[in-house]
């Protein structure tokens, strides 16, 4: 656990952080925002005292970090630098291995070490190991920086616009891959960034920073929610609302979907769904329960029971995956002019449906004006 | 790849073959035999100065001679090495930051003496032989070598140092893990330098009687024996040409800012 109590810091005259508390639990990711110079990356370096506070007091599971040895510190906190901080005169292998070298680890078990991380973060031991950070690309070198701050499994993570320098489609692929990693990892993380659709994304808290004081700290759906101010309602943005679907996940919305097969509604001719009901959407699947197309009630029809035509559909174009976020469940329902958007496994299999009209209702239930 | 340009390939690695090992051999070869061959060398010797010339100087041999010139250098260059880089390192750190200004000073009137006013100054001192010499060549040789020293240091990135200590390296093991590997090149560049104006100025040894290329070269001037400077001033050429080529591949194995 990671604590800031009344911290403040001075660069001479000037207050870069002013009387800052908050606390991060176990394992959990802590994103800071703001506008640049509000004082995150000096907020971060007090962590591990590569800066020291001017008053307040920082604590590492309820023990001050100023009476811990700055090198013995930093050790044990793994650290990914503003714009990347490779060493240029070593190669993958030596930047991923500095830490687990300077806590003396034996040559064998770094190398080993060094593998499994790069395993970790995707990047082809044998591929990588000898290349210099000239020789890299951009995503790569960002990689390389999370392997290197994750080597001797520090509990602890500073990241300090980790994913800055990339491109935003690289962007997302390195933010879906911590999110994957944290998961499995649990690591208590500090992490800033500029960008507010990260910090959605990956914080389990979000702090927002401005002049070097907290203007609000609460998890991103209830900032999103419940701006606390003017300052933090024009940071968000005032398509908050849809940003904030972000923060759901399609699995916790997802009801039952009524499915066909496609022979079944081939037999049953008008009547496909054969219990005597009319459904908003029935999804059609093939033997397989794959998802092939749907049918929707034809309101103008004499019998009530009467769908439209058969309509085609491809899995990969309509369904979301039950990790996905309900924003990315809305984008489909309006890109393809539906009421609900079907779940769907890798394979295309119907999973369950997250209909239009709870997207409404979660929405009008949280949103403040 | 077409095969137009892997042959182009091909003539470019010959080329770089010739340059990088049967050059240099073929220049040790002739190096070696000029030196430590006496018939081949009185040979070369009657070919380029006909007539009544003694070729052979008849006291030291040129190889006794040339030995005691590498000692000189190596001697007064690894001094100086170790000083200007300790100086360097000294003059980039935190505590030693006000001094820099005076040790560059310093240096750089040391530079300004000529070296015979510096053995002239010695020898009352230290008394005659190789000693003040390598006072000599010592203080001169400094100057490169820590002015390269500081900037090569002062070049490294600090968001790099930032780095080393956000890993958690202590002060000393950024110096060694972090600064000096990326400031190696600039360094070994100050050391070639001084060292090939070492293997000339190191013949001002004779004067005082250090030994050295230069006795032969003063004795050939005293005795108007045109053979003996040429021995002399080839041998020593040779040497700063070796010394020049072997620190200059020690050079290249560092690691380079440019092609990063
Ligand atoms: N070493 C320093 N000396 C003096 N002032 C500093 C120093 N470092 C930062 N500051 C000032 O402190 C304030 C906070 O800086 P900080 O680097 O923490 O901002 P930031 O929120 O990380 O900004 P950015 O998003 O641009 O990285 C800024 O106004 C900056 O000018
Ligand atoms: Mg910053």
């Amino acid at each position: 656990m990671i604590e800031f109590r009344d911290v403040v810091k001075r660069y001479g005259e000037q207050l870069a952080v002013d009387h800052v508390s908050f606390s991060i639990p176990e394992g959990e990711v802590c994103v800071l925002i703001g506008p640049s110079g509000c004082g995150k990356t000096t907020s971060l370096k007090l962590v591990n005292r590569m800066l020291e506070p001017s008053g307040g007091e920082i604590l590492l599971n309820e023990r001050s970090v100023a009476s811990i040895s700055p090198d013995e510190l930093r050790r044990g906190i793994g650290y990914v630098i503003q714009s990347v901080g490779l060493f240029p005169h070593m190669n993958v292998a030596e930047n991923v291995g500095i830490v687990p070298r300077l806590l003396k680890w034996e040559r064998a078990r770094r190398e080993r070490r060094t593998d499994e991380l790069l395993d970790l973060i995707g990047l082809e031991p044998q591929l990588y190991r000898e290349k210099y950070p000239a020789q890299l690309s951009g995503g790569e070198a960002q990689r390389i920086g999370v392997a290197r701050a994750l080597a001797a499994d520090p509990p602890v993570l500073l990241m300090d616009e980790p994913f800055g320098a990339v491109d935003p489609l690289n962007r997302e692929v390195l933010q879906l891959e911590f999110a994957a990693l944290q998961r499995k990892l649990q690591k208590t993380v500090v992490f800033v960034t500029h960008d507010l659709d990260e910090a959605i994304r990956l914080g389990d808290t979000i702090v927002i920073m401005k002049d070097g004081s907290i203007v609000q700290h609460g998890v991103p759906e209830d900032i999103l929610a419940n701006p606390a101010d003017e300052f933090v309602r024009r940071f968000v943005g005032t398509d908050r609302a849809l940003k904030r679907l972000a923060c759901f996940e399609v699995s916790e919305y997802m009801q039952t979907a009524n499915t066909v097969t496609r022979h079944e509604a081939e037999q049953r001719g008008r009547e496909p769904n054969g219990d005597g009901r009319i459904h908003p959407v029935l999804w059609v699947t093939d033997d397989d329960n794959a998802l092939v197309g749907m049918l929707e009630p034809d309101p103008d029809h004499a019998s009530r029971l009467a769908y439209r035509p058969y309509v085609a559909l491809h899995p990969e174009e309509v369904g979301v995956q039950p990790p996905s976020s309900l924003r990315e469940a809305l984008s489909r329902i309006l890109g393809q002019g539906l009421r609900a958007a079907p779940v769907v496994d890798e394979r295309g299999t119907v999973l369950g449906e997250v209909r239009l009209s709870d997207i409404e209702e979660l929405n009008q239930k949280g949103i403040v004006r | 790849m077409s095969p137009g340009s892997s042959s182009v390939r091909r003539e470019f690695s010959a080329a770089t073959a010739f340059r990088s090992l049967l050059l240099p051999t073929a220049f040790a070869v002739a190096f070696v035999a000029f030196v430590w061959n006496e018939a081949a060398r009185e040979a070369l010797l009657q070919l380029l100065f006909p007539g009544r010339f003694s070729y052979i100087y008849e006291r030291v041999s040129l190889a006794q001679l040339f030995a005691e010139h590498v000692a000189l250098v190596a001697i007064s260059s690894a001094l100086a090495a170790l000083v200007g880089i300790t100086l360097g390192v000294f003059v980039t750190r935190p505590i030693g930051r006000d001094f820099q200004p005076i040790v560059q000073d310093m240096s750089s009137v040391a530079q300004t003496f000529p070296p015979v006013a510096v053995l002239a100054l010695a020898v009352p001192a230290i008394g005659f032989g190789f000693a003040p010499s390598i006072v000599a060549l010592f203080v001169y040789s400094i100057l490169p070598i820590l002015n390269n020293t500081i900037s090569g240091l002062d070049s490294v990135d600090p968001a790099v140092v930032e780095a080393s200590r956000g890993v958690g390296m202590k002060r000393y093991q950024t110096l060694l893990l972090t600064e000096l590997p990326l400031a190696a090149r600039v360094i070994a560049a100050g050391v070639r330098t001084s060292v090939v104006i070492n293997v000339g100025t190191a013949t001002v040894g004779a004067v005082v009687g250090a030994g050295g290329l230069g006795t032969i070269i003063v004795s050939g001037l005293v005795r108007d024996n045109a053979a003996y400077v040429f021995s002399g001033a080839i041998a020593a050429a040779f040497l700063a040409l070796s010394l020049d080529f072997v620190i200059g591949r020690v050079q290249a194995r560092f690691y380079d800012a440019r092609t990063s």
